[in-house]
Order: C-alpha cells, then sequence, then structure tokens
C-alpha cells in the first residue's frame, strides 16, 4: 500500500504541471472561444525569458538577447517574465485572435498552430535544442510522509500552488465583476455588449491572465524537467486531455484531471515493471482514454458559445470543368516529372505524395467538417502495414497499397464513434490524443518500425516493370516513373474527390456540415454520413502513407510523429481545405521538401528561416484567407480560360459568368 | 514550408535527443594508445583482452586522445589545388533535437585543413552541406541535394532521419563515412562507415562497467520509451547479462519522452534495489535524473550520458552531480586531455573558425571524421582519389590509427551484425569536485554482445 501511495504522490508533480497548463487553457477558451494548441509553446518561451534573465542577465526577444546587467535573482527575473508573460498574452490576443472571433474552428486551430511553430522557431534559432536549465524555485529536499514513504517536498508544494490557482479562479469567475462579464460573454456575446461588456477587452482580460498562468507553468516546470523546445510544446496535449475533461468550464475540474492523469501514469510506471506484458508508451494513451470517457458519460463536451457574429465555414466550391482541370493539372505536372531532375523532381514527387496526404482532409474536414489530427496515424498504420505486406507476403503493387488503406481504416471507424458526439474542436483534440497514442503505442515499437535497419519496402515492380523510385546511377535519381504512379494515384483521387461534391454523397456531407440538426431533419443520416467520411478518409491517409513508404524506401517512427499530422492540417487548411485545388496547392507551396520550398531554398537558402517564415506565413494566412490559397480569386484570364476551350469543343460560346460569382458557393 | 512546421517536435525527436546527449560528451569516441585497449578494439578481441575497468581510483589519470594528426611536408600551408567535394547532412534544424555543432565542427576543420594542412596533399576539401530538420522529407531533399553535387563521399552527420538519407547516398555508391550514428541505417549499410560506436553503443561501456568495476548484481535501467531508446536500453541489458547478471536483475523501466517528470520512474527502478542506475535520456533530462535520485534519497550510483557532461551542465547541477559516472569517448573538458596536442588543435580550431560552437559536443565527431578521412586519404595519389579509391581504402582498414579514439577496422567491424561500427570502444568518467575524471581505460562491449537488439538478422 505504502509503495501505491508513493506513486500517489510522484504523480502530482506531472499532475500539477497538466492542470496549470489546463487552466489557462480554460481561460483562453472562456475569454475568446480559442483551443490554443500553442499554449505549451507559450509556456516554453516564457521559461526561456525567464532562464535568459537569470543565467545571462539578459531579457529574450524573437532574434536577440538584450544585456541588463548581471544575472538576475529568483524574483526580480520571475516578476519581469511574468510581465513580458502579460504583455505576450496581450499581443498574441490583439494581433491575431481578435481577428479570427468570427473565423471558423479550423480557423482558430491553424492560427494557434502557427503561433505554436513561430514561438518554436524562435527558440530554436537563438538556443538551438540543448537543454537549457537554472536554478531551481522550489525547494527539492527529500520529505518524509512515513516510515518508507519519501518524496520530493516540491511535488506536494507544486500540488498546493495548482490547487490554489483554481480556488482563486474559480472565486474570481463566481464572484467579481470581470469574472461574471466573461461568463456571461461567452454565453451571449450580444447580451454581454447590451450590458456594456466589450467582449474583445474581456477576452484580451483573459489572455492576459492564461499567458501570465502558462509562464508561471513553465517556470515552475523548469523545477523537475530541464527546458528544451519540444517537450514543453508537446505537454499540451495532456493539458487539452484535462481540460477537455473539464469541459473547458470548470477549473476544479480541469485540476482533477489534471492529478488523475498525473497519478494514473505514474501508477502505471510502477505496474510496468511488474506487468511487463503491457505494452510500452501505454502512459501516453491515457489521455485518449480519459477523453473518450468523458465523451461517453457527458456527450458533447465543448461548451456552445452565444458568439455575436456567425462563424463561416471554408467554402467548399462545386467544380466545374472537372475533366478539364484535371487532364491539364495532370499533364503539366506529368512534364515536370520528366523535364525537372535531381531535387526538383524529387520535390514534385513530394509534393504530389502530400497533396494525397491532403485530399484525405479535403473530403473529412472540408466536405464533412470534422477537425482530424489523426491522418499521419492512419498514413503510419498503412505505412508499416504496407512494408510488411509488400515485403514479407509479396503482395504486388498496387494491390499492397490498397491494403495499406485497408489496415487503416478500422483505426478511422474507432474515431468515427466518438466524433458521433464530439465535433469541431472538440475531435481535434480527440484526434490528437489518438494520433499521440498510436505514435506511442504502435510507431515507437521497434517490432513495428523495424529497429536500427527501419522497416524497409521491396522496390517497386509491376509486370516487371521498374517503377521504383531509387536508381542505380545517382545522377537518374529520382526515377520519373515513380513520380508518375504518385500523379496517377493522386490525379484518379482527386478528380473522384472533386466529383464527389456533386453528387447526392456531397450534398449529404455538405449538408451535415452546415447544421447536423437540420440535415437529420431533412432526413439524412448524419451518422452513417459521418462515419462514411473517416471510412473513406483514413483509407486514403493509409494508402498515402504506402506512397510515402515507396517514396523512402524505409519507413521509420520520424515519418509519422504526431505532430505531422498538425502541420498537414495546417498546410492542408493554408492551401484551402474545401477544394482538390487547395490540396495540390499545400504540396506544392507549403510540403516539406515541396517543390517550392526547393526552389526558393536553393535560389535564396534561406532553409534556416524556413520553420520560422513558415510559422509567420500560417498565422498572416490565417488571418488574410481563411479559405486558403486556392480561395484566392486567380486572375480573369486563368478564370475564363476553362470555360473558353470548352466552348471551342464544344462550338458554342463561351459562358462567361460575372467576375465573383465562380469564387465559390457558400455551404 | 512545411518544413518549418515540421515541428516534428517530438517523441520521436526526443529519441533523438537522447541519442544526442550520448554522443555530446563523447564527441569522438575512442583512443588509440593503450595496448590493451587497442587489442580489444579490433573485431576478434576476447573478452579478457578488454581493459580492465576500474570505479576510479585506479583509473589512468590521463590518456593520449587517439592518434596524432599527420603535419603536410610543407608545413603550414595553403592548399590550392582542384577541390575535392564532400557532402554533409545534418539534422541542424529540428525543433526537437537539433545538432548544428556538428555542421559547425565540419566547417571550421575543413577550414583550418586547408588553410594550414595544405588541404589533402594540396587538394583543399569542398564541402557541400545540407541542413535538415530531422524529418525525412528534408533529409530525403537533402541527400538528393547533396548528391547533385557529386561528392566524391559524404561526411556523416547527426540526423535521426538517416532512414530516409542514408539509403540514398549509398544507393547512389557514395559512401557515408563518420559522423555519429544513432539508430539507423548508418550502422548496417555496407557502405556505411563509423569510426566510433555512436551513441548507442556508449550503453553497452555502461552496462559493462556496471558489472565489471562497480560489481552490480542489479541494475535499473530508465528509458524513454521510443524505438531508439528501447534498443539502448537492451543494449546494456544484453552486456549485463552476459557479464553474467541475470536478465531479471536489469530491470527497464520505461517513461514517456513527454512525461514532465522522470520521478515515478526512477522511483520504480529503485524499488528493485539496484546497485547502479543507468539513465537514458535526453540532455533534457540529464538534472531531472539526477535531482530524482538525490531527492528519492538513492544511494545506487547514477550512469549518464556523456551528452550530460558538458562543462556548464557540471557547473549548474554542483553537488547533484558528484560521483555521477558518464560514458563517451573523448571528453574534452576532462583533465585527462588537458595536455593533449590533438585536443589542443581542436580547440584551437573551433575558437578560430567557430568561436560560438561548444568544444564538448558533436563538433568533436565531425573534427574526428573529417581528420580521420583526412589521415586516409594522404596515403593515395591526390589525382586518383575517387570515390572508388576511398570506399577502398575504408574497406581494408584494420587497427588503423583513430584521431579522438581507440583503432578501428572496417574490414573486420567488432560486431558483425553492425558492419558501419569500425570500433565501438568507450571512456567512463566520473565527477569529482566538479570535473570530469577518468573513471577507466577504454572499454571495449563488444565480446559481451552476442544479440545486438534492432537486428534480426543476428
Amino acid at each position: 500500500v505504502t509503495q501505491y501511495l508513493l506513486f500517489v504522490v510522484l504523480g502530482l508533480g506531472a499532475g500539477a504541471v497538466y492542470g496549470l497548463l489546463g487552466l489557462g487553457l480554460v481561460l483562453e477558451y472562456r475569454g475568446s472561444g480559442v483551443v490554443n494548441f500553442a499554449h505549451g509553446a507559450m509556456a516554453m518561451y516564457i521559461a526561456y525569458v525567464f532562464v535568459a534573465l537569470r543565467e545571462n542577465g539578459s531579457l529574450f526577444v524573437p532574434g536577440a538577447e538584450i544585456h541588463l546587467g548581471d544575472p538576475f535573482s529568483l524574483w526580480p527575473a520571475a516578476i519581469i517574465a511574468l510581465l513580458y508573460a502579460a504583455l505576450m498574452g496581450y499581443l498574441v490576443y490583439a494581433l491575431i485572435f481578435r481577428f479570427l472571433r468570427t473565423a471558423s474552428s479550423l480557423n482558430k486551430v491553424v492560427a494557434s498552430v502557427g503561433l505554436m511553430l513561430t514561438l518554436q522557431a524562435v527558440v530554436v534559432l537563438h538556443f538551438s535544442t540543448t537543454a537549457q536549465t537554472t536554478a531551481p524555485v522550489l525547494s527539492t529536499m527529500p520529505v518524509s510522509l512515513g516510515s518508507d514513504l519519501v518524496v520530493p517536498r516540491d511535488r506536494l508544494i507544486l500540488s498546493g500552488i495548482v490547487i490554489v490557482s483554481a480556488i482563486v479562479l474559480w472565486a474570481i469567475f463566481r464572484y467579481t465583476r470581470f469574472g461574471l462579464a466573461t461568463r456571461a460573454a461567452a454565453e451571449n456575446e450580444k447580451g454581454a455588449l447590451l450590458l456594456g461588456y466589450a467582449p474583445s477587452r474581456i477576452a484580451a482580460r483573459n489572455w492576459i491572465i492564461a499567458t501570465l498562468i502558462a509562464g508561471a507553468s513553465g517556470i515552475l516546470l523548469i523545477q523537475i524537467t530541464a527546458l528544451s523546445p519540444s517537450v514543453y510544446t508537446l505537454l499540451v496535449v495532456p493539458a487539452l486531455a484535462c481540460a477537455l475533461v473539464g469541459r473547458f468550464t470548470s477549473f476544479g475540474g480541469v485540476v482533477a484531471a489534471g492529478f488523475a492523469l498525473g497519478i494514473i501514469q505514474s501508477e502505471l510506471t510502477k505496474i510496468q515493471a511488474a506487468e511487463t506484458w503491457l505494452p510500452q508508451g501505454i502512459q501516453d494513451a491515457v489521455p485518449l482514454l480519459m477523453i473518450i470517457v468523458a465523451i461517453a458519460i457527458r456527450g458533447q463536451v465543448l461548451p456552445s458559445r452565444g458568439a455575436l457574429l456567425e462563424t463561416r465555414l471554408p467554402r467548399v466550391n462545386r467544380p466545374e470543368h472537372l475533366m478539364f482541370t484535371g487532364l491539364v493539372s495532370a499533364f503539366i505536372c506529368l512534364v515536370g516529372i520528366f523535364v525537372l531532375h535531381g531535387g526538383y523532381r524529387f520535390g514534385l514527387i513530394q509534393t504530389l505524395v502530400t497533396a494525397f496526404m491532403c485530399l484525405s482532409l479535403v473530403l473529412l474536414t472540408g466536405y464533412m467538417g470534422q477537425i482530424s489530427l489523426a491522418q499521419i496515424a492512419f498514413a503510419g498504420i498503412g505505412g508499416f502495414a504496407m512494408s510488411r505486406v509488400a515485403g514479407n507476403w509479396g503482395v504486388p503493387f498496387p494491390l499492397d497499397l490498397v491494403a495499406a488503406g485497408l489496415v487503416a481504416v478500422p483505426l478511422g471507424v474507432l474515431i468515427g464513434v466518438p466524433a458521433q458526439r464530439a465535433r469541431g474542436v472538440s475531435l481535434a483534440v480527440v484526434t490528437l490524443a489518438a494520433g499521440a497514442a498510436a505514435s506511442a503505442l504502435l510507431f515507437n515499437n521497434p517490432d513495428v518500425n523495424g529497429g536500427f535497419s527501419g522497416s524497409r519496402l521491396p522496390e517497386l515492380h509491376v509486370f516487371g516493370i521498374n517503377l521504383d523510385i531509387h536508381a542505380d546511377n545517382v545522377h537518374d535519381f529520382p526515377r520519373p516513373w515513380y513520380g508518375v504512379v504518385v500523379l496517377v494515384c493522386f490525379t484518379l483521387v482527386g478528380l473522384s474527390i472533386a466529383n464527389l461534391r456533386r453528387t447526392a454523397t456531397g450534398r449529404r456531407m455538405l449538408a451535415v456540415r452546415a447544421n447536423e440538426r437540420a440535415a437529420a431533419a431533412a432526413g439524412i443520416n448524419v451518422s452513417g454520413t459521418k462515419l462514411f467520411a473517416f471510412v473513406v478518409s483514413s483509407f486514403l491517409a493509409g494508402f498515402g502513407g504506402g506512397l510515402i513508404g515507396y517514396q523512402q524506401g524505409v519507413l521509420s517512427q520520424a515519418s509519422f510523429d504526431v505532430f505531422v499530422s498538425l502541420t498537414l492540417l495546417t498546410i492542408a487548411a493554408i492551401g484551402g481545405i474545401g477544394r482538390v485545388k487547395g490540396a495540390l496547392l499545400a504540396g506544392l507551396f507549403l510540403a516539406a521538401g515541396g517543390l517550392a520550398p526547393t526552389i526558393l531554398d536553393r535560389a535564396i537558402g534561406f532553409g534556416r528561416f524556413l520553420p520560422l517564415i513558415g510559422g509567420v506565413a500560417v498565422i498572416i494566412q490565417a488571418l488574410v484567407s481563411p479559405d486558403g490559397i486556392a480561395g484566392i480569386p486567380p486572375p480573369r484570364f486563368f478564370r475564363e480560360l476553362p470555360e473558353r476551350v470548352m466552348s471551342r469543343v464544344r462550338g458554342r460560346p463561351p459562358e462567361v459568368a460575372p467576375v465573383g460569382a465562380r469564387a465559390g458557393v457558400k455551404s | 514550408m512545411k518544413r518549418f512546421l515540421m515541428g516534428k517536435v517530438v517523441p520521436c525527436a526526443v529519441a533523438a535527443g537522447l541519442m544526442a546527449s550520448g554522443l555530446a560528451a563523447c564527441g569522438g569516441d575512442d583512443s588509440a594508445t593503450s595496448a590493451n585497449a587497442s587489442a580489444s578494439a579490433s573485431s576478434g578481441a576476447s573478452p579478457s583482452s578488454s581493459s580492465t575497468p576500474s570505479p576510479s581510483g585506479d583509473a589512468p589519470a590521463t590518456l593520449p586522445s587517439g592518434a596524432p594528426l599527420t603535419a603536410d611536408k610543407a608545413g603550414d600551408k595553403k592548399a590550392t589545388g582542384k577541390p575535392l567535394v564532400f557532402g554533409l547532412v545534418n539534422d541542424d534544424l529540428g525543433a526537437a533535437a537539433a545538432f548544428p555543432d556538428m555542421t559547425a565542427g565540419a566547417k571550421a576543420t575543413i577550414a583550418y585543413v586547408n588553410e594550414h594542412m595544405n588541404g589533402i596533399n594540396g587538394r583543399p576539401i569542398e564541402l557541400h552541406a545540407c541542413p535538415t530538420d530531422g524529418t525525412p522529407e528534408s533529409a530525403s531533399s537533402c541527400a538528393t541535394k547533396v548528391l547533385g553535387a557529386d561528392p566524391i563521399a559524404v561526411i556523416g552527420g547527426s540526423d535521426l532521419a538517416t532512414t530516409a538519407s542514408v539509403p540514398l547516398i549509398t544507393k547512389a555508391g557514395k559512401p557515408y563515412v563518420g559522423g555519429l550514428a544513432f539508430a539507423g541505417p548508418e550502422n548496417t549499410s555496407p557502405l556505411s562507415f563509423q569510426f566510433n560506436g555512436g551513441d548507442t553503443y556508449a550503453w553497452g561501456v555502461m552496462g559493462m562497467f556496471s558489472v565489471q568495476a562497480l560489481h552490480a548484481k542489479k541494475i535499473g535501467i530508465i528509458y524513454p520509451t521510443n524505438g531508439v531508446a528501447i534498443t539502448a536500453a537492451q543494449l546494456a541489458q544484453e552486456v549485463a547479462v552476459n557479464l553474467g547478471l541475470k536478465k531479471e536483475d536489469v530491470s527497464l523501466v520505461g517513461v514517456s519522452p513527454t512525461a514532465p517528470d522522470v520521478t515515478p520512474a526512477y522511483s520504480t527502478v529503485n524499488a528493485k534495489q539496484p546497485d547502479v542506475v543507468i539513465g537514458i535520456t535526453t540532455g533534457n533530462q540529464c538534472l531531472a535524473l539526477a535531482q530524482a535520485s538525490k531527492s528519492l534519497g538513492s544511494k545506487a550510483p547514477l550512469i549518464l550520458p556523456g551528452g550530460c557532461m558538458s562543462t556548464e551542465q557540471i557547473g549548474k547541477a554542483g553537488k547533484l552531480y558528484e560521483g555521477v559516472y558518464s560514458a563517451g569517448g573523448v571528453a574534452v573538458n576532462s583533465p585527462a586531455f588537458k595536455d593533449d596536442k590533438v585536443v589542443a588543435t581542436y580547440k584551437n580550431i573551433l575558437k578560430t573558425y567557430s568561436p560560438k560552437t561548444g568544444d564538448v559536443g558533436f563538433a568533436s565527431s565531425a573534427f574526428q571524421s573529417v581528420m580521420n578521412i583526412r589521415e586516409l586519404l594522404l596515403k593515395q595519389d591526390p589525382d586518383k582519389i575517387t570515390t572508388d579509391s576511398i570506399v577502398q581504402a575504408l574497406r581494408e582498414t584494420d587497427n588503423t590509427p583513430n584521431v579522438f579514439g581507440q583503432p578501428y577496422g572496417c574490414k573486420n567491424p567488432p560486431l558483425k551484425q553492425v558492419p558501419a561500427l569500425c570500433n565501438v570502444t568507450g571512456l567512463m568518467y566520473v565527477v569529482k569536485d566538479g570535473t570530469l575524471q577518468l573513471a577507466s581505460d577504454w572499454l571495449n562491449p563488444a565480446p559481451y554482445i552476442k544479440t545486438v537488439p534492432g537486428i534480426k538478422s543476428s
């Protein structure tokens, strides 16, 4: 019993961190309706500010450290860092999220991911990833709680701080005018406005407090783990799970969930040492289990907000001149595959593979409105399965790719079930947790990822014809034929998805996306439609995982990291998530190693700043063009070109619509 | 642009980080000098021929860092001939783990070689370096870019995504030489040649030292639950078991790479009353593990990776690190190498050409790679150096002097299942009075590795 009690107490440390970060997430959501995926990164950034003050006596600002004198002692450094956090919170709201009040959930997610990437890039550029640390804030001496129960003192103090913080926040929101106004604005923005409360001002204050708490979390976290850009940023996954369990409303619920999560993970560590059959990484699956249980018990987990203005979903165009556009695009790509060489050809193939992955999001998020951050998990399952199917069992192309897609479908169904209750950002959090669990349980397992050698794929041959990307001669790499394979896959699936928009199934999806109740009233099977979207989307993602496998030749965990899913959703949204064209543009301009970044990198050599430029670009794009690059109307000539060409083919005069009429159909 | 995004921030990268740490202080790995050790470095070494590890005290106070550098006959002279093109693919930009010191070290060493050592018999080295962000996509892209320059060889980097880059490089017939191997195909590819055991084999050295020097009957190993670290933990277990411990006496306790607190894992290990605790960790958890050991009142000695032992970290840890052991190669911040001429040259190179780069860590691995390649090619007619001649020379190395390390031999690699590792020896250190003291002579764990974790064919 003493041992189990020991691990309960030891779990308090991690639990306190989850709870404290979760409190900040609740404030941000209550104040502005934003689920902030950058919250962990903000805590990380402020922690770096604190360490720079303590160790170097300098103030860290993006790109530089301003030397202020001798290293600061604890309290001055903490106060300056927290003031910095308050200012940062205000600026983040005033410059980014204030303008996204009426944006879709997806756009807010994209902007927060952009912020996360930007903060990470700023820190990595200045500090690299070398762990930083400074003297602990709290006493680390052991304290005895009984004969055999010796625990670090700071875990107990940390727990106390978190509990007191939750009580204070509860009291503020229960008894103060500010708290009541925040609650009022969250429930009925128009009503709050009529009572004289400016929702944007209330939101700004909540962001300031939330970032203060994030900063305090970051500073206190140095107590138990060294500071690094990745670990802190990733803490947003369990913190989001806790906030979701607390319905982004209850401070007590969030803190209780945090402690529960920390304690369960701690106990699992102990149990796992005895019960070796338990899979490695099971601790990382606990947030997902907590969310599923919460959804099962409570149903919809995010409270709806009475926003003053209607949020607008990304546009989904009804495609016209589908065959013309598709075939012309495919022809241009085909020419590119054979004309380009070396890295540029590789960039084009990478563009097409990423675009194929984005197609799975066009269907699921664009048409269906389901925000999924598990696409890369689907791809990973498909990719690793295919290496077995093709490598060990000798299943030939393209049946192996079909098998890769089919293997991913059960996970798609598994996630599609909670999606019956969770939607929008809630679903994003569920799928993020699912992706993290898949990564920990499957992709990190040497039996799956192949250990030292990675998970190898055989060369791609069809009826004796070599379609593999690899070549014996360096000057022939990458071989164009693999590019043709990917292009054919992308074109066929892209045309199918674009055509789906014109079918009854596509209309049902859009109806469910727009209003589930209205769709149900109209006789649409909402559950079936959602499940269909998840099945097809997971199949496509699994298939895409197979394409990634053939492209790389050897698969490893790194290809299917959970945050790659965040990246994929972000680039798909920036490209234009409601359109097949958007998927191609995402692959072209935004894919890692895609054609445009390859050209720019070789022309200007700005690779070092690519992460920073990318993060900032995502934020700007989310603010400026919520429909993505594909939503920006092309010049009139190009807009009318298909109609003119087709009219020549038909022998009828062109039916050119007025400007703007083809920009898109709001759904 | 997505590359930027690749915040691949995460778990896997963390793994990388771990490994990174392992190497970090290792820098190079091995060194030549001690007769015992050099014997054990070659493949056929029997356990009895390995140096005997000593828990400090009777360990050597100083050691030569490895082979001396060959000066050019013409003295201090700038190379002006036709350049020899080399490539370098390295993770400089990863958000989860980045090793820019590797690139900086390579560039600095090459600048010195070209300006003061007459290059390679008069031919300067031209480096085409491409920074990755640790993702397979950027690794593939970089490999393609570097190969486009038609290098005669690619200098190994530190990259967690070598599964994407090394096959491209080797498929193109180019050798991947040196660097710091993590757990990718750089360990197994027939065209990969490593001068040290990389990060992973430091764990074998730890297992060996725990049993032979610290006389551990029970060992606890804490590792992050990702593929790379699991392999490392199993390797330390493999060595300990082959040295006479029962498998159940070497307990492995996994901890999530993203867990904010390692104390529960440490407590789990403590409950088994180990004689030694080995902490496999990213550089992030070095102090946390030492802190957990202290907070829980653990009496068992703690062994951390070399990457935990930079001068800065030792200084910040203060008393927390007193008595903590670490494994690695040539730790240039150790007093054991304070009078070593090659170490002095290395430090001077960094001071001159890359003053912001830390001397403890990946830069030393790059120095080792460049200098070893130069030493090898000095024996060839400079006008007849080709990819094939380099590969041929590397394949024929046997007990060849190693800069910053024990002699290496790719002809008969120490571990046949991991043929790219031409040397797997390492040193143990202990922190005493705030400095990193030698705790052993060179140790060769190869004789105690019968099955290499993660290699199915073994």
